[in-house]
């Protein structure tokens, strides 16, 4: 928290060139955090951090008004959600199975045989082609709601909604996906 | 955010392995020197208004464009205009007046409306006569008509 109230501190009133220096502790403060909300829509490292270059640039912009930002890192996120939702939008022909496919083999698998690393690959893309299924506004805020920096306030705010919102939309997407999981697991077991 | 809300049910094995799932999602790492690829492409984009300030000799080119353009419109919308008012002024110093017919028209029937015909010239136009030439009789002969054609055999 006291991280929080030093940004908005950098933040508050910095007229001309000094916003510059303002701008770059922002980026080494949060390039990470926006680098991976980016991936966990796009499911691309080069479109994410694209995703994130376009954020600052965007807040180069608007770098005049950043003494009126309360949370930066807030801000930021949503910036970035907002960009991303757009390259979403517009990538849309691309197929989003082979995304899904991609992004289990990659998740990290440490200390696992090679055995348990193919079943946690195929359990991790179960996993996300359920989520996958999940309405959108429910996806986004069970996606947004995996980031341990982001509270259900601050989601709320991301996204532009109340907090008693967000945890409906929580509680439905979790009562969803697990249906859905149980839903797949028992096909599973009837199919062997 | 962890799943244990107390809005959430017991947990069960499917959303301990989604929560897993989506957690390794969200921590997965940013690539290597992200911040300072972000810090040039900054950079970059701070330093664009001054190469377009550089090139910005063009400006008054496209001023100049345009004051030229400015005058010829006005130009031409004088010439216009002097054109338009002073062609009448002209045309009034000669102009004489019509003549009016005496006569009162007819009712009931169609009239001329006082119009009188003036022949657009005092003197007839004299045409010279040309002398007329035959036709050479070689012409004649090249082509027969199809009378005679048909009568031959």
């Amino acid at each position: 928290m006291k991280e929080r109230q030093g940004h908005s501190e950098i933040a508050a009133g910095l007229p001309g060139e000094a916003s510059s220096a303002a701008i770059a502790a922002l980026v080494d403060e949060y390039a990470g955090t926006l680098y991976r909300v980016a991936y966990s829509v796009l499911r691309n490292a080069a479109d994410a951090e694209d995703a994130v270059q376009e954020t600052y640039i965007r807040v180069l912009r608007h770098r005049d008004s950043l003494g009126e930002i309360r949370d930066a890192r807030v801000w930021l996120v949503r910036i970035v959600w907002n960009v991303v939702l757009d390259r979403k939008r517009r990538a849309k022909t691309r197929p989003e199975t082979d995304d899904i496919a991609d992004l289990a083999r990659q998740l990290p698998a440490a200390g696992l045989s090679a055995e348990e690393r193919v079943a946690a690959a195929q359990r991790h893309e179960q996993v996300l082609r359920a989520v996958a299924q999940l309405p959108e506004k429910e996806q986004r805020v069970l996606m947004l709601s995996a980031f341990e920096e982001l509270s259900s306030v601050e989601i709320a705010q991301v996204l532009g909604t109340t907090e008693s919102t967000i945890r409906s939309r929580l509680f439905r997407a979790r009562n969803l996906l697990s249906g859905l999981l149980d839903q797949s697991k028992i096909l599973n077991r009837s199919g062997r | 955010m962890s799943w244990n809300s107390p809005n959430i049910d017991r947990p069960d094995e499917s959303r301990h392995e989604a929560e897993e799932t989506l957690r390794l999602v969200a921590e997965l790492p940013e690539p290597a020197q992200l911040t300072e690829r972000v810090h040039r492409r900054i950079a970059d984009a701070q330093v664009m208004p001054e190469r377009r300030g550089f090139w910005s000799l063009w400006l008054p080119a496209q001023r100049f464009q345009f004051a030229a353009a400015a005058a010829l419109a006005i130009a031409v919308a004088g010439s216009m205009w002097s054109v338009y008012h002073g062609h009448p002024q002209a045309g009034t110093a000669k102009q004489s007046p019509a003549p009016v017919q005496s006569t009162p028209p007819s009712a009931g029937h169609f009239d001329s409306a006082g119009a009188v015909r003036v022949p657009p010239t005092l003197k007839p136009i004299q045409v010279p006569q040309g002398s007329k030439k035959k036709p050479a009789a070689s012409h004649a002969k090249t082509k027969p008509s199809p009378k005679v054609l048909a009568a031959q055999p």
